[in-house]
């Protein structure tokens, strides 16, 4: 019975609003017949309901709670979505019921935006002003300047003390004082010859003498002089990281927070400045937590464009096609650093192969410094296949992170592979290709470079996973726009019956509670969403996304191409308002990738 | 820079060597003016101006307790992005008082031709000033004196519009727990509102 009424109670409010599904509905429609005193609170409800709408909508505003500047500040750091944001759920209430709170955080995502997308400009910077000098100084770290003023100050104060020091003295009788003085003198020459095997006092020891505290400097170089052996060394230290590396990176918080995740999995770990070792037996297990499917980790970054080796020439790559949003890209080494393999890994999490590179697949040995992985998101349905074996002339590092299947990662080993992409020239100049194709700039690219590129294109075409990767990929080989995909007649679909105000969003299968059905919210500018690749014209699978799309949010979809771009047509089964239809169709874009060109009809 | 480069930087600069202060606002002047000079801030010149030393006095304080675990860019643009939002707080806070009062003045001619202000509306507040009706102010009072949970899942739902998947995720509850603790809410303000009404 409880049980019934608890059912019950989380149907009513969804029932009021009409977003039941009808089995549901019917359920609550006889408990409804059934109990007078629930009908009447229903339509209690109801009415409360309306009043609250229209109270909304009249002006009244909710009181505001506030968070503090560093809470909005830290929440802003990680982009959108309510479920992958930081924070506590108290956090994240407060910024969304708070009008002023949340419009700091949308200021705050595309300041952050446009941090990314700006290259500084570091040549005008003014000479530091006085009063910015006088502050450091103040700090007291620095040398200071020793005036008469001070001298006579610090003179005083040591006078000061020590007229204190003796009237406090001369309080107490000498005798005990002595006697006692003379005791603890013979213990601690006692405890210090009973200790034979301590070691030698050295300069290090005057260091932690001295009264002041030491600076960090000094601290570190103390530490860094004291060995297990107790024989000082010349500053360095004396035991030296050891372990096989799983995680490769310049980035600290980046190597923090892949840190934690070992922590969290209860596996040692040595975290060195720029790198995480782990003992051999755990090598599989570390690598299984830090290239997990749920978080799609990039085992080693190149983050600045002007790094030299493949990182940085991949880079280059990715800014100049335009391909990549977010600072992050890999490529692999070979011996002689020219990059033969890239892969580049956009701030939304996308793969796409670099230009004029081949996709990388194999796990290797842990990366070396300045290598470069692959990088394969959680979405990935296959990995591309495997590199040709090495020559022995030209071996190359190639680390990759594992895709999501256990076949993949079974496939993890050491392997040298060779240059896969054989061309008459060098890797550098087929980045500049690449750029200059990008550009448009079609005629500066030589006709092998070209060939070259289109035979990447078909190898890409099988290996790459997402549609909208490969037509990027085709585009910029061969110089077209954007792709022409095979056109869909639409179905013929009725006109829409008209709105009523009840219900506010499309919650399908309410009964199902137990298992919620995450959504995504988006909170920064519609920029994001254009930014995202367009639906393939693969219509089939199009088409299956639709059916799936279509059941989950009560609508009818069909949609075609028209100008190559795709157009989807969205047929409401049930009333729904205008915040409804919006709140589909915003799901729509995300889930169906469509690109702002791309258009959705509601008929 | 790399990480070991900023770490050196840091120590020099707390040795209390004048070159690596000077190096250090060489370094991040450029990203402390882009931050504090966006224009979406819609901060003036001098605000802009005075924005960047307080930001640099913030790092100077500041950089004895840094932790070199992350990078000093992130903790340098974390103060710059702390301070253009204080300041935002501030100026808002500032415009407060005066539209709390209700008053709002316009300019206008005088008999001379010189400027006047004269007082065209008084009202309770600034977000209330359209209530007209009752209705609305009781609403107002049983929203205020609710549980700040109930309100949350009120105003999540009926302010902000959001989907219940969208609540759940917010408030990282189930979707049943959801619904029921919505409508518990609901009954509440009620409950309130109904108080309200018969005092």
């Amino acid at each position: 019975m409880d049980n019934d009424h608890l059912n019950i109670e989380e149907k009513l409010i969804p029932y009021l609003e009409g977003v039941l599904n009808p089995k549901e509905r019917r359920v609550v429609d006889a408990a409804i017949q059934a109990d007078g005193a629930l009908a009447r609170e229903m339509a209690e409800l109801r009415e409360l309901i309306l009043v609250l709408r229209e109270g909304f909508a009249s002006g009244v505003k909710p009181p505001q709670d506030e968070l503090s500047v560093a809470e909005v500040v830290e929440l802003s750091s990680y982009p959108g979505s309510a479920t992958v944001m930081p924070g506590t759920s108290q956090q994240k209430a407060r910024l969304f019921c708070s009008d002023g709170v949340l419009e700091e955080y949308r200021l705050l995502r595309a300041l952050q935006e446009d941090v990314e997308r700006t290259t500084l400009d570091r040549e005008n910077v003014p000479e530091m002003p006085a009063v910015l000098r006088r502050e450091f100084q103040s700090l007291g770290k620095g040398p200071r300047e020793v005036t008469p003023k001070r001298l006579k100050a610090r003179e005083n104060k040591l006078l000061l003390g020590w007229r204190r020091a003796s009237s406090w003295v001369s309080r107490f009788s000498p005798r005990p004082l002595m006697g006692a003085a003379a005791a603890l003198l013979i213990l601690t020459l006692g405890i210090h010859f009973s200790q034979d095997s301590a070691p030698p006092l050295g300069e290090s020891s005057g260091q932690v003498a001295r009264n002041d505290s030491p600076t960090r400097h000094e601290q570190n170089s103390l530490a860094a002089s004291v060995s297990p052996s107790g024989a000082p060394s010349a500053g360095v230290a004396a035991t030296e990281a050891s372990g096989i590396a799983v995680f490769t990176s310049d980035d600290r918080v980046l190597l923090k927070e892949q840190a934690e995740k070992l922590l969290s999995h209860k596996v040692r770990y040595t975290v060195t400045t720029d790198r995480i070792l782990v003992a051999q037996s755990d090598v599989d297990q570390a690598r299984k937590i830090l290239w997990s499917s749920t978080a799609g980790t990039a085992v080693a970054l190149a983050d600045q464009e002007s790094a030299s080796g493949p990182g940085g020439a991949a880079m280059r790559v990715a800014r100049d096609t335009g391909m990549s949003a977010g600072p992050r890209v890999e490529a692999t080494t070979s011996e002689d650093e020219q990059p033969s393999q890239a892969v580049m890994y956009t701030a939304k999490g996308e793969v796409l192969p670099a230009p004029g590179f081949a996709s990388t697949a194999q796990v290797t040995s842990a990366p070396t410094q300045g290598a470069a992985v692959a990088y394969y998101p959680p979405s990935a349905s296959q990995a591309p296949a495997p590199p040709k074996a090495p020559s022995p002339t030209a071996p190359s590092h190639v680390v990759a992170a594992k895709a999501s299947s256990a076949s993949t990662q079974s496939q993890v080993a050491t392997k040298a592979v060779s240059r896969q992409f054989k061309g008459p020239l060098k890797a550098s100049k087929r980045i500049g290709a690449s750029a200059d194709l990008s550009r448009g700039r079609e005629d500066a690219v030589p006709s092998a470079i070209k060939s070259e590129m289109q035979n990447l294109a078909r190898q890409e075409k099988s290996e790459v996973d997402s549609d909208a990767r490969r037509e990027k990929l085709r585009s910029l080989a061969l110089g077209q726009g954007a792709p022409q995909g095979p056109s869909v007649s639409a179905a013929p679909i009725p006109r829409p019956v008209p709105l009523n105000a009840a219900g506010v969003d499309s919650v399908a299968g309410v009964s199902s509670m137990a298992a919620p059905v995450p959504d995504e919210i988006t909170l920064e500018s519609s920029s994001a969403e254009a930014g995202d690749a367009p639906v393939e014209a693969h219509l089939d699978r199009v088409e299956k996304k639709m059916r799936d799309l279509g059941q989950r949010h009560d609508v009818e979809l069909s949609a075609e191409i028209k100008e190559g771009h795709l157009v989807v047509y969205l047929r409401p089964k049930k009333t729904m308002t205008k915040l409804e239809l919006d709140g589909v169709r915003k799901m729509l874009r995300k889930e169906l990738h469509l690109v702002e060109a791309d258009t959705i009809v509601v008929r | 820079m790399s990480i070991k480069d900023e770490n050196g930087l840091v120590d020099r600069c707390l040795n209390g060597d004048e070159a690596a202060w000077a190096e250090l606002y060489r370094l991040y002047y450029p990203q402390i003016r882009f931050v504090v000079g966006w224009k979406r801030w819609g901060f003036s010149k001098n605000e802009v101006e005075d924005g960047i030393q307080e930001v640099f006095t913030e790092l100077i304080r500041s950089l004895p307790s840094f932790r070199q675990e992350a990078k000093l860019s992130t903790f340098v643009e974390k103060l710059a992005r702390n301070r253009c939002v204080s300041h935002l707080r501030k100026r808002s806070a500032l415009k407060r008082p005066q539209e709390a009062m209700g008053v709002e003045l316009e300019e206008g001619k005088g008999e001379e031709g010189g400027l006047r202000h004269h007082v065209v509306s008084r009202d309770a507040g600034p977000e209330n000033a359209l209530i007209a009706s009752e209705d609305q102010r009781e609403l107002l009072r049983a929203l205020t004196e609710m549980p700040e949970a109930c309100r949350q899942i009120v105003s999540l739902r009926y302010y902000r519009q959001m989907s219940y998947q969208e609540i759940c995720a917010v408030l990282d509850l189930p979707l049943g727990t959801v619904c029921s603790r919505l409508k518990r809410c609901l009954s509440k303000l009620k409950s309130l509102m109904t108080k309200v009404g018969g005092a």
